[in-house]
């Protein structure tokens, strides 16, 4: 019994961690749900041992990024501290609201990541081999620490800056053009860091890691490249998760014995996943995907409109 | 000039050395862990484990005992953001770059009030 339970929790973390890690969301999205339909926690439980794996996947991911300056430590230090505010915020909410109310933002949340994957699996079939745009760039996957760092592309900050739209002070000027890289300047940084703050909200509310509204938020609303986006966005994930975390684990929401062996199954998956990532077909992945959310999403709005739960739930 | 990039990418290496090794130190405790969680028969969801007691963790791991090192691998994968943030925040003054730095400053002090305020209510 103890252990096919212990086998159960670390098979579906890995299982979180390799669809998280295929599909860039770092597997929060899916831990939150196999732990309280699955195991029947209480939500704030499973919020707190997703956020776990959200940080360990992130941390892992993030030493490989930066080794390879594909994430920007400047512009990630900046909106973290939106973020990790909005996670502290995001945290506190948790708290007030009941659990069939998390339940149907967890629905909420899973049908509209469910619908950005479709658009991404849409996109790549219409453009085909045709260059990057946001629904080809290769998802950020959680890399071994140790991997070898590819050549170096140059620091952050050294590039010939574009003056950001709506800035006129001299200092912020400054401070913004230094956050951009080799090829790119920083835009429209306040709605920007708006975004991470949402982010790190939904983050700590549902313990997701938030690359869903992060990593759009970089890309369109700041103007980086889609794979620094994605980069700097899992480099982020980190110190949002860990805000929210944190105030989990001080509350007592942590049952260690749960945690441990998702986040030894989320990670182990996350790794693995990497140096398989570019075997398997990445959309007929998503479209999979895709399904398993819609029916996650149902499955939670049965939860939180009080209705019985289908036969995956407990 | 030269030099000034030089160093941040120091920083930046410093950052990324403190996440990978903070990583394998958690992965480390929590296999060890949940390896002796299964020895010892305990039985995840039905049995809860033992609540966070700091006071307790010494004794605890020297003793041996699965909740230790699972509390322990938890607590490096937690704190190990606001590592790689204090190593980016003294990076940052060393090359002379103090704005950036009061920013990662600013950062831990939201994961410090985050502490606070989840101490303050529990």
């Amino acid at each position: 019994m103890p252990v096919a339970l212990i086998a159960l929790l670390a098979l579906g973390g890995m299982l979180a961690g390799t669809f998280g890690a295929l599909l860039g969301l770092g597997g929060g999205i899916l831990v939150v749900p196999m732990l309280t339909l699955g195991f029947g926690l209480p939500f704030r439980e499973a919020a707190a041992i997703s956020l776990m794996g959200v940080i360990m996947t992130s941390s892992s991911s993030a030493a490989v990024y930066l080794r390879r300056r594909t994430a920007n430590l400047r512009l990630g230090l900046t909106l973290e501290l939106f973020a990790a505010t909005g996670a502290l915020v995001g945290g506190l909410v948790a708290f007030a609201l009941s659990e069939r109310a998390l339940a149907g933002l967890m629905a909420a949340m899973l049908v509209y990541t469910a619908w950005t994957m479709l658009r991404r699996a849409i996109a790549e079939r219409r453009e085909g081999a045709a260059g990057p745009t946001l629904g080809t760039d290769p998802p950020a996957t959680a890399v071994p620490p140790g991997a070898a760092p590819a050549a170096t592309a140059g620091g952050y900050g050294s590039a010939a800056i574009a003056i950001p739209r709506g800035m006129s002070s001299p200092s912020a000027v400054s401070y913004i053009a230094a956050l951009g890289g080799p090829d790119y300047a920083v835009q429209r940084l306040p709605l920007g860091a708006t975004l991470a703050f949402a982010a790190g909200i939904l983050s700590a509310l549902l313990g997701v890691g938030g690359g869903v509204v992060q990593v759009p938020a970089m890309n369109l609303v700041i103007g980086a490249p889609l794979r620094v986006s994605t980069a700097t966005s899992n480099l982020m994930m980190g110190v949002t998760a860990s805000a929210g975390a944190l105030m989990y684990l001080l509350r007592g929401e942590v049952d260690p014995y749960v945690a441990g062996p998702v986040v030894v199954g989320v990670f182990l998956g996350a790794v693995a996943t990497s140096r398989l990532s570019h075997r398997v077909p990445t959309r007929v992945l998503r479209l999979l995907f895709v399904a398993v959310l819609c029916y996650t999403a149902f499955e939670m709005a049965s939860r939180a409109l009080g209705l019985p739960i289908g036969p995956f739930g407990v | 000039m030269s030099e000034r990039r030089s160093r941040g990418s120091d920083t930046v290496d410093a950052a990324a050395r403190v996440l990978a090794v903070g990583t394998y130190v958690s992965f480390g405790f929590a296999l060890a862990g949940t390896i002796l969680m299964l020895l010892a028969g305990h039985v995840p969801v039905t049995q809860p484990g033992p609540p966070f007691d700091p006071a307790r963790l010494p004794a605890e791991l020297l003793a041996g005992r699965s909740a230790a090192f699972l509390w322990i691998a938890l607590l490096v994968a937690v704190v190990l953001p606001s590592a790689r943030v204090i190593t980016a925040a003294i990076g940052y003054l060393r090359e002379g770059d103090p704005r950036q730095s009061g920013v990662a400053v600013a950062v831990l002090c939201v994961l410090l009030a985050s502490s606070v305020i989840a101490l303050a209510t529990r």
